[in-house]
């Protein structure tokens, strides 16, 4: 965790232009909710009205990015889960549509102008770098055919003391969230691999800006999908958890 | 880089706030948070690998779910910081004891003492991060793509002494996974492009 920023809070009033230029970093958030650039002097409210997004929901998922330290559980837990998951499904998709073919150009591009000596730390790195494309590809999948149903048809039935309908549900997905939870963990590590290895054994000399570049886009990355695991393990997770205490009372 | 995970569980969030800064300024200690809610501290304790937790001493006495945790936990380490003049029952036992009047290069040196001495540290200077030959056999046998049953059956020894091996490297190198390992086995020539099929 990085050392206590000074971050602005971010309220309704806040003027939306004000939110993207303190933190940068909050552009791919807000494309994220299919909000568009100029704005003008619009606040965050009148923005999310008009794009019909609640304006409660966006602060809080805006405030926990600025905020490394921001333990959003409390004020989220008012949010209904389906809220929560479309906003999981929209960054899945800005990573493997936008981020990933991003950095793999850069690497090609990397690779195509390298001299031999480095020809084959970079080819490396690009294999590696595949070979984790491919895996959050398989863990999205899954997440996103599995886990994510699983949790919606949970969230509609744990309330409904009907015995069939939760006898129906054990029945239908033979797993819990635990089990989920547990392999949560080796896709960042990979993708910290994958920047510390360009770090320690790449010599650009030549092409020193691409893989400045390569590096400023992991970390983008990185960072985000910590957000995005931070989202999952500390509201998503812990509700389901209760959610599956309260159906197997039945 | 194995960082001892701590929880920071004190009543004041001006308490809690000021030693996360304070703890942020150390490698090899990460606060997976501060809280002055249990809940927040159980949250973090049921999904977590957890080495240590920083209790005050009001809250050790007055929380009764934190104090019977303490009492039915027997692995879990303790340190505490005095935020009141109660001294608490001497049976009690913590790795270390801060007070809220200690300077800051107090609470750093009693911290890095802790870090430095801590049993499940792994966390090594650049003076000792190159691996021994034996480190080497057994990471080319992880490049290779070996499980750690595999690697202790070929080179007669335990599994358990693979797997303290495999931590002494990842700390050594910075590196975590068995990928990541394989680059850079593939890169000091510990192995050929041809011996591997997981990076094609």
């Amino acid at each position: 965790m990085a050392a206590i920023n000074i971050t602005m809070i971010i309220n309704s009033n806040t003027k939306m232009a004000e939110v993207i230029i303190q933190n940068h970093h909050l552009l791919s958030l807000i494309n994220r909710f299919g909000i568009e650039l100029g704005f003008g002097e619009q606040s965050v409210s009148e923005v999310c009205n008009f794009y019909n997004i609640p304006t409660n929901f966006f602060l809080e998922i805006v405030n926990a990015f600025n905020d490394p330290d921001f333990f959003p559980k409390k004020n989220l837990d008012a949010f209904p889960l389906e809220l929560i998951i479309d906003y999981l499904f929209k960054a899945h998709k800005y990573y493997l549509k936008v981020k990933v073919p991003e950095i793999k150009k850069l690497i090609t591009d990397l690779a195509r102008q390298s001299n031999k000596n480095t020809q084959k730390a970079i080819l490396l790195i690009q294999t590696f770098f595949e070979e984790y494309a491919q895996q959050l590809k398989l863990h999205i999948k899954n997440e996103e055919e599995v886990i994510y149903p699983y949790i919606l048809e949970l969230e509609k039935i744990y309330t409904s003391k009907n015995q069939e309908v939760i006898k129906a549900f054990k029945e239908k997905y033979n797993f819990t969230i635990e089990e989920y939870a547990r392999n949560h963990e080796s896709i960042e590590e990979k993708l910290y691999d994958i920047k510390s290895l360009i770090i320690k054994y790449i010599k650009p000399k030549d092409n020193y800006i691409i893989c400045f570049k390569i590096l400023g886009q992991l970390a983008h990355l990185e960072d985000d999908i910590n957000d995005h695991s931070d989202m999952e393990n500390k509201v998503l997770i812990p509700r389901v958890k209760a959610m599956e205490k309260a159906i197997n009372k039945y | 880089m194995q960082n001892i995970q701590i929880v920071i569980f004190t009543e004041s969030f001006i308490i809690n706030r000021g030693l996360q800064l304070i703890f942020n300024k150390l490698r090899g200690i990460n606060v997976l948070v501060a809280s002055d809610d249990w809940h927040d501290i159980e949250t973090i304790i049921n999904t977590n690998e957890l080495d240590l937790i920083l209790v005050s001493n009001y809250q050790f006495e007055h929380d009764i779910s934190a104090n019977t945790f303490y009492k039915t936990n027997k692995t879990m380490r303790w340190a505490l910081v005095q935020t009141n003049k109660k001294e608490l029952n001497k049976l009690y036992n913590f790795e270390f004891n801060l007070k809220l009047q200690d300077k800051e290069e107090t609470i750093l040196k009693i911290l890095s003492n802790f870090i430095e001495h801590d049993k499940n540290n792994t966390i090594t200077s650049s003076s000792e991060s190159t691996l021994s030959k034996r480190e080497k056999d057994i990471l080319k046998e992880v490049a290779l793509g070996l499980t750690n049953h595999e690697i202790a059956e070929k080179l007669f020894i335990s599994q358990h002494t693979v797997i303290a091996h495999r931590k002494k490297i990842t700390s050594k190198l910075g590196i975590k996974t068995i990928s990541g390992l394989t680059v850079y086995a593939l890169l000091n020539e510990l192995i050929e492009m041809g011996d591997v099929d997981q990076l094609k």
